[in-house]
């Protein structure tokens, strides 16, 4: 995947702003709030026909305009494609190569790797937070997750609307049996993949953590279901379910599964959690993106697009250079507000809703 | 700026379609208005007739203008082979395929608590009281191949099984999420093919 050229009107801050970046590394300065991370959205925006910071995507109409405009030339697979999106208030047009499409025929999350700083706050964060972004990066190196992933959501959703209806009634409630059955069945197709992913993050992560910290670095998944290896997964699962039914009709909500699951950090046994210092909790969610891009690279078959939002800030030397390391090869955009940093690339300056080339 | 007071109103019903918005609406009402009058008289009297005529076939649970509907009363389908699907539009469906030639059962939709859809809902007892009365050998649960279609189908394997005929289930070959009313003839033909049996 490369992007070729980037055109947006009335995007965020931008009035009116092209973007050609380079083939390769793109290095993108600017100030705290000149638009660095608005310029990644659009590059977003344009391959996966969303964004990835909000759901209410009109807020990314500048003030006082109608409606947003951004277009995007790429190469996807060595094809010249040309998308746009067209953002109003009442809603949008995805466009591919002139015609109205759906969101599925765009390049999507496959095509690109993100990095968000919000990213190295998980480990200290809401468990919510932890599986938003295990699932994010298993989504990426697992076939079919996503899909499962929606489908469980769905069920469980279903299940708590029912759960629900059961404080106002006493008598049974009607379709108890199948719903549960339905979220032991679509939960241990996600808890299956989950654990696959995982198997094969943790390690690559643990070995660039060692790599680079010398220290051990375990991921470890904790599971609301305790899989007990005589009854299998299934079986296991519904045990639980079935232990914890009363609290769920009290409390309206189904209390067990990979939607309550937690994911842990552990550097030389000790969890990050509470102990870690803010240096050692960023190291190890670094190193599990790195792994998560590492893996990516290897399986993915078109090439990625790297979205790299303020990755290096309060970064050593050996991490960026592990960073650089996993970028080549590949179009990457990097925003810094830092003007130590040098990594030899296209230089552009973000100011005042303006993109200009550096020399 | 504002409309006189009828085509108000008139866009204020078309909203109230299912996938029609506000700008549809308004779009579809202004056409309405310029339109040849015959036109839009037509469209008028077609609803009025369907909605007069259009009643549920009191075997099947299919939209029909005869009681029961032409399906259930031709003796040439196999009768002993009931086709439990979500909605009238699933039946057309499938009859456009020609890969059927037995009959079927419309629930009237797929179990959602979400939308306070319970199996009470559904035009169950009236499905359990076509098969008490004998004469079906096999019931195919051609629900949608999502969430509620798939939880609907578990709810009626589970309600059946004890009943003892062959009970199966659509072998769908398509995209999750998609619905039979969309799936071309070729694909609802294979899904009937490749049916598997679930007891
Ligand atoms: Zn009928």
């Amino acid at each position: 995947m490369q992007l070729l050229s980037l055109d947006m009107q009335d995007f965020r801050n931008y009035a009116q702003a092209s973007f050609r970046p380079c083939a390769g590394l793109n290095l993108v300065r600017g100030e705290n709030a000149a638009g660095k991370t608005n310029l990644l959205e659009a590059i977003y925006f344009a391959l996966c026909g969303c964004s990835f910071r909000t759901v209410r995507e009109k807020e990314a109409i500048r003030n006082s305009a109608t409606g947003a405009v951004i277009r995007a030339v790429f190469l996807d697979r060595g094809v010249e494609k040309e998308s746009a999106v067209q953002v109003r208030p009442g809603g949008k047009t995805l466009l591919l190569n002139g015609k109205e499409e759906s969101r599925r025929a765009f390049p999507g999350e496959a095509s690109l790797f993100l990095f968000r700083p919000e990213d190295l706050q998980v480990v200290s964060g809401a468990p919510v937070e932890r599986r938003r972004f295990l699932d994010g990066i298993l989504s990426g190196i697992v076939p079919g997750y996503r899909n499962a992933l929606q489908r469980y959501f769905r069920a469980v959703g279903q299940r708590n609307a029912l759960l629900r209806q059961g404080k106002s009634r006493n008598d049974a409630l009607p379709g108890y049996d199948t719903w549960t059955e339905a979220i032991v069945e679509t939960g241990s197709v996600v808890l299956n993949l989950r654990i696959e992913g995982f198997r094969r993050l943790a390690p690559v992560a643990a070995s660039l953590y060692r790599e680079l910290t010398g220290r051990k670095l375990v991921l470890r998944y904790l599971s609301t279901v305790e899989i007990q290896e005589s009854i299998g997964l299934k079986e296991s699962f519904l045990k639980k379910i079935l232990s914890v039914r009363e609290q769920e009709v009290l409390q309206g909500q189904t209390l067990a599964g990979p939607h309550r699951d937690d994911l842990l950090f552990l550097v030389e046994n000790q969890s990050l959690r509470g102990q870690g210092s803010r240096g050692e909790q960023r190291a190890a969610v670094l190193a599990v993106k790195l792994a998560e891009a590492q893996i990516r690279a290897e399986t993915s078959s078109g090439g990625l697009l790297y979205l790299l939002d303020d990755v290096f800030s309060e970064l050593g030397p050996h991490w960026r250079a592990a960073v650089l390391d996993a970028l080549k090869g590949h179009q990457a955009f990097i925003t810094t507000a830092d003007p130590a940093v040098q990594v030899g690339a296209c230089s552009f300056r973000v100011e005042a809703g303006d993109i200009r080339r550096e020399a | 700026m504002p409309y006189a007071r009828p085509v108000v109103r008139l866009i204020e019903e078309l909203k109230r379609l299912p996938g029609i918005g506000p700008r549809t609406a308004q779009r579809l009402a202004l056409y309405l208005l310029s339109a040849p009058r015959e036109q839009a008289e037509r469209l008028a009297a077609a609803i009025k007739e369907a909605r007069e005529k259009v009643v549920y076939c009191s075997v099947c649970g299919d939209f029909t203008d005869t009681d029961p509907c032409n399906i259930c009363a031709d003796p040439a389908r196999d009768h002993s082979v009931i086709c439990v699907v979500e909605e009238p539009r699933d039946v057309a469906a499938i009859e456009r395929s020609g890969s059927f030639r037995g009959v079927y059962h419309v629930l009237g939709g797929a179990l959602s608590p979400l939308d306070g859809i319970g199996p009470e809902r559904l035009r169950i007892k009236e499905l359990l009281a076509r098969l008490e009365k004998g004469g079906v050998a096999e019931v195919v649960l051609a629900t949608s191949p999502d969430t509620e279609g798939e939880a609907t189908a578990l709810y009626l394997q589970r309600l059946l099984e004890p009943l003892g005929m062959k009970l199966s289930r659509l072998a769908y070959g398509l995209p999750v999420g998609a619905e039979i009313e969309f799936a071309d003839a070729q694909t609802i033909t294979r899904a009937f093919e490749g049916r598997r049996e679930i007891k």
